[in-house]
C-alpha cells in the first residue's frame, strides 16, 4: 500500500567519472535528461553532479570540481515519504538506493515530487490515503496512540444538484482548508475521496472526540460560499493496543472501515430529527 | 594584356624559448568559485608534477574556493594566519571567474642576544 523508493527509483542510472568534462557531461545530460548524476572514482561514488551544478560551473571544469551535492544511502523499502524528510531534513541533491556496494537506483528531489503529485488530491492540495498509511505505520511502531475520524459533509450530492458542482468543488476547498487550519500538529489529514476526509491523530478516543466537537463549532461559525448551509456527520474510532499479527495496513484499513460505518450511522441518527453541525458516530 | 602573379605569401617565425617551470605554479593558487580550474584538477595536476609538495585548504568566501599553497610556506607560517593574510589581499583583486597565482618571499629575521 505504501510506495518505497524502490517503486519509484531512476534505474538504470547514469554515472560519472570524476575526471570527465562538463562538456561532455552536458552532452550526456541532454541524451538521458536524468536531472543529477552520482560522481564515480575509483568503483565508488564520490558525490552528486546536479543540473544546478552544471549551470553554474565554468564549462572547462571536470565533474569532482563541479559537484556539489550530497547523498545517502537509503534502503530499497524506505517509503516515499520518509525519503521526502531524509531529502528535505538533510538538504541532500539524492538519495542512492542500497548500499556503497550495490545501488540499485537514485532518488532525486524531481522524481519524489513526481511522486508525490500521484498522492496529492489536485482540487483541495491533501495527501491520498497512501500517506495516511505511511503515518499510520509511524505512530504504530512507535507505540502511539492512533485515533481515526472519518468525516463527511452531509448530502454532499444534493449540494451538487442544487447549487452546482463548481460550488461543490468550493465548499470541498473550504473545508479542506478549514481542517488544515485546525488540526494540530502530527495530525495528518487526507481527502479519501468525494465529500470524504480522513483524520489520523496520535491521539486517545476522547482527544479525537474532543477534536471533532470543536470542529463542529468552527463549521457552525463559518459562512461558507453562498451562505450555503453546510453539516458533516463524523466516526471516531481509536485502538491503543495492537495485536502484533496484523500489519499496520490492515490495523488502519480496519479502523478507516468502523469509522466510515460509525459516521453512516452518524448521518442516520441525524435524518431522525437530530440537528447538530456534526454528528458524532 | 600580359598577366603578371605578384602576389607572394610569406610567413615569419618568431621563437621564443624559456625553461618549463615545474609545477607551472609558484607558491600559491587563489582559486575562484567559477573558475575553469577547480581545486581537484590543481591539486591533481600538481600531485603528479611535485608529488606532496602542495595542499588544498577550502575556505568558506563568496568569491575565493579553495587556495593550493605549497606546504613548506606552513611550516614557516601557522596556516590560520597565512590563510587570512592571503585571503585578505587576494580578496581585493580577484573575481570569481579568475586564478590567481602568488609569490611569497618569506624572509624570518631573528635577533637573540646572549648574556656573558
Amino acid at each position: 500500500m505504501i510506495r518505497t523508493t524502490a517503486d519509484f527509483m531512476i534505474a538504470p542510472y547514469e554515472t560519472i567519472e570524476a575526471l570527465v568534462g562538463l562538456q561532455r557531461i552536458k552532452e550526456v545530460y541532454f541524451e538521458k535528461d536524468q536531472e543529477c548524476f552520482p560522481i564515480m572514482e575509483n568503483g565508488g561514488i564520490i558525490g552528486i553532479l546536479t543540473r544546478q551544478d552544471m549551470m553554474k560551473a565554468h564549462p572547462n571544469r571536470i565533474a569532482i570540481d563541479a559537484m556539489n551535492g550530497k547523498f545517502a544511502y537509503v534502503k530499497p523499502d524506505t517509503p516515499l515519504w520518509s525519503a521526502q524528510e531524509i531529502l528535505k531534513k538533510n538538504n541532500l541533491a539524492a538519495l542512492l538506493v542500497g548500499d556503497p556496494k550495490a545501488v540499485s537506483g537514485i532518488v532525486t528531489p524531481d522524481s519524489i515530487k513526481r511522486e508525490l503529485a500521484k498522492h496529492t488530491d489536485l482540487l483541495t492540495g491533501l495527501y491520498k490515503t497512501d500517506y495516511l498509511y505511511y503515518q499510520a505505520m509511524q505512530f504504530i511502531t512507535s507505540g502511539q496512540k492512533v485515533a481515526v475520524i472519518f468525516a463527511d459533509i452531509d448530502n454532499f450530492g444534493g449540494i451538487n444538484k442544487k447549487y452546482g458542482h463548481i460550488k461543490g468543488d468550493i465548499i470541498l476547498k473550504e473545508v479542506s482548508a478549514l481542517l488544515l487550519a485546525n488540526i494540530s500538529q502530527g495530525t495528518s489529514l487526507c481527502r479519501f475521496g468525494g465529500d470524504e476526509f480522513v483524520l489520523i491523530m496520535p491521539c486517545s478516543q476522547a482527544a479525537a472526540i474532543g477534536f471533532t466537537k470543536a470542529f463542529e463549532q468552527i463549521v457552525c461559525d463559518y459562512t461558507f460560499c453562498d451562505n450555503i448551509p453546510i453539516t458533516m456527520s463524523a466516526g471516531v474510532v481509536a485502538n491503543e493496543t495492537w495485536d502484533q499479527d496484523f500489519s499496520c495496513s490492515q490495523i488502519l484499513s480496519y479502523l478507516i472501515n468502523k469509522a466510515s460505518l460509525a459516521s453512516t450511522l452518524a448521518k442516520k441518527v441525524k435524518a431522525v430529527g437530530r440537528t447538530d453541525k456534526i454528528e458524532i458516530g | 594584356m600580359e598577366y603578371v602573379n605578384d602576389n607572394f605569401r610569406k610567413a615569419e617565425i618568431q621563437m621564443r624559448l624559456t625553461e618549463f617551470e615545474i609545477p607551472p605554479m609558484q607558491d600559491v593558487l587563489i582559486i575562484g568559485r567559477r573558475s575553469p580550474v577547480g581545486p581537484e584538477s590543481a591539486r591533481r595536476m600538481v600531485d603528479v608534477l611535485s608529488p606532496e609538495q602542495y595542499e588544498i585548504i577550502r575556505v568558506e568566501h563568496a568569491l575565493i574556493e579553495a587556495l593550493v599553497i605549497r606546504k613548506s610556506i606552513m611550516n614557516m607560517i601557522q596556516q590560520d594566519k597565512l590563510v587570512a593574510l592571503i585571503i585578505e589581499e587576494g580578496e581585493k583583486i580577484i573575481n570569481e571567474k579568475m586564478i590567481i597565482k602568488i609569490q611569497l618571499n618569506i624572509t624570518l629575521e631573528v635577533r637573540k642576544s646572549l648574556e656573558l
